[in-house]
């Protein structure tokens, strides 16, 4: 089953799309694969970003772009099956294989990645670096969380806040 | 496993905008963790504004709170919830100095107007309920057996003493809309219960004056009616007429829906708690055998039913089903819970209970406030130890079931 082509005579070949990320490194992707992002699906379907043209992305830099395609290259043949009603569960434990190698990175690349899921709008991606980066607070103090994340070490003021926040809910750390 | 720990202030986390940090919230389920999220930083204490947990919470009489359930390792204390008298869903409840009660939902802070005292129950409410229920007196002549109240005895227990009526006492509460709460009322430590219901705010309960006094196991909402378990295992639907005029509301009458067929054993060696739960598109009914008295050594067995209506049968189930869903029980109400993604395996066909005292007699004080009972391998596991702090229990414990929980919804 196609993902419907919006048609150049071209029937058969995959259409390509061009990306272009904030350092102007070319990137040229599948159609479909573009299309898990909902941002770039508007401009796809407006016929966007073939030949010479190319969309720019000023901001997502190169190396987390191709990053965010390696996902949706991965995804995109269970995304054009409308959420692979008929996948096999070899192919789910594959996808869910590939997920958690995909998100076990250095925490600045969760960063980049969450946020360029968040402007693509790509669901999956966006839920996927969420889930991890919950992952890593789950059971962590506010000062163990900013540790982990590379806050750097409150101010007296912030500490304040923090401990008023606690205090706000009437907790109290037994 | 590539993992560095930036540590310089060159983390790009402390600009994570706070949409972005409302995303890794959402999939934090328990309370403690919310919390904790909310205090790291101003962006992230935004986004987590207005986001309650959705886990069921644990909270002990001091105030306590099982935040990071099921783990359980951490816990908080949230003063206000001290010296609760229970609780009904996600409310707290309270009794005031004068008697009377109040409702306060400690997570939004949200608090329901005040529930009148028992002992006020004035006469022009009895009255109330007797004008409600003189026509249903004449009908019921007309009735099936199923009709088992109002004023009927039946089946009850020889010996069992009437409660005083200054010692009543809130046992079980559910509220059924903004505007009716229905309890279970009775003496304090004893079998008997009655129904009553009142509107918030109003100035007394309408206690069921006609009906006797029976052995009500648990009470819950079920797709918009009211149902009750007794000792015998009847599901009994209790009838609430709520005027939208000025009258108050009353319980009018009781129809038995399911005869029970309790199993009957030995009450000195054994007891059975039941408990009722609203499952989305069944009712269950669980019954919990414990053994009595010294012979708390006895295995724990739980039994799950559904309600079948039509046939007004108790079916038993060996599953939950396959997506997950685990029983939370409580004297003060059960629910089924749709366990979150990553508790989905070791959830299924789980039932935790709280050991809250929830039998009507001979109970020796619990070793452990939680359990699990695992339905496939028909086992249980001791969670968490009843703790004691300066020198007082901090037995028993009630859960908190957020009001955008992962409850089970009907399909």
């Amino acid at each position: 089953m196609a993902a419907p082509e919006s048609g150049d005579g071209n029937n058969g070949a995959a259409r390509m799309v061009t990306l272009i990320s904030s350092d102007n490194t070319r990137f040229e992707v599948e159609a479909a694969a573009a299309s898990l992002s909902q941002t770039l699906q508007l401009t796809i379907l407006d016929g966007g970003g073939g030949g010479g043209d190319g969309i720019p992305l000023p901001n997502v830099d190169s190396a987390t772009l191709s990053k965010v395609l390696e996902y949706c290259i991965k995804h995109a043949p269970a995304a054009a099956n409308g959420g692979a009603p008929n996948a096999t569960a070899v192919d789910r434990a594959e996808l869910e294989r590939f997920d958690n190698e995909f998100v076990n990175i250095d925490q600045s690349v969760l960063y980049s990645l969450i946020m360029a899921a968040h402007n693509l709008e790509i669901e999956g991606l966006q839920s996927l670096v969420a889930k991890k980066v919950a992952d890593m607070i789950k059971g962590k103090s506010p000062m163990e969380i900013r540790r982990t994340l590379g806050f750097p070490d409150p101010t007296p003021e912030e500490q304040a806040e923090m401990n008023a926040h606690m205090l706000e809910y009437g907790w109290a750390y037994e | 496993m590539p993992r560095k720990k930036a540590r310089s202030s060159s983390s790009p986390w402390p600009s994570l905008p706070s949409d972005v940090a409302g995303e890794v919230l959402l999939r934090l389920p328990s309370y403690a963790d919310r919390l904790c999220f909310g205090a790291v930083c101003r962006s992230w204490r935004a986004a987590s504004a207005g986001h309650p947990p959705r886990l069921p919470s644990i909270v002990f009489i001091d105030g306590t709170f099982g935040g990071g359930f099921p783990e359980g390792e951490r816990s908080f204390r949230l003063p206000r919830a001290a010296g609760h008298h229970g609780s009904s869903g996600a409310w707290l409840l309270f009794r005031r100095h004068d008697g009377g009660y109040s409702l306060l939902d400690p997570f939004s802070m949200a608090a329901m107007p005040p529930l009148p005292s028992l002992l006020s129950s004035s006469a022009a409410a009895a009255a109330a309920c007797d004008a409600h229920n003189k026509p249903f007196a004449r009908e019921r002549e007309r009735e099936e057996y199923d009709v088992v109240g109002l004023g009927r005895r039946d089946r009850l227990e020889v010996g069992a003493a009437e409660p005083d009526p200054r010692t009543l006492t809130v046992r079980r509460l559910v509220v059924c809309s903004a505007g009716l709460v229905a309890a279970v009322v009775g003496g304090e430590g004893q079998r008997l219960g009655k129904f009553a219901v009142c509107r918030p705010g109003a100035a007394s309960w309408s206690v069921c004056g006609q009906d006797q006094w029976r052995r009500i196991k648990d009470m819950v909402m079920y797709q918009g009616k009211l149902y009750a378990v007794d000792h015998n295992e009847d599901l009994l639907a209790v009838i609430v007429v709520d005027d939208d005029g000025g009258a108050p509301p009353a319980v009018t009458r009781i129809r038995r829906a399911i005869r029970g067929a309790a199993p009957s054993f030995d009450p000195r060696r054994r007891l059975a708690l039941h408990y009722l739960v609203d499952a989305g598109g069944e009712l269950l009914m669980v019954r919990r055998e414990v053994g009595s008295g010294r012979l708390q050594a006895v295995e724990e067995r739980f039994t799950v039913f559904k309600a079948e209506f039509e046939s007004k049968r108790w079916v038993e189930v060996s599953t939950l089903g396959d997506d997950g869903v685990a029983l939370f029980l409580g004297k003060w109400g059960s629910r089924a819970v749709r366990a979150p993604e990553e508790h989905r395996k070791e959830w299924a066909d789980r039932i935790f209970f709280l050991d809250d005292g929830a039998s009507d007699g001979f109970w020796s004080p619990p070793l452990y406030a939680l359990s699990t009972y695992d339905m496939r391998r028909q086992t249980t596991y001791r969670l968490l130890p009843v703790m004691s702090r300066h020198g007082a229990d901090l037995f028993p414990a009630t859960w908190i079931f957020p009001q955008q929980g992962t409850r089970v919804d009907a399909r």
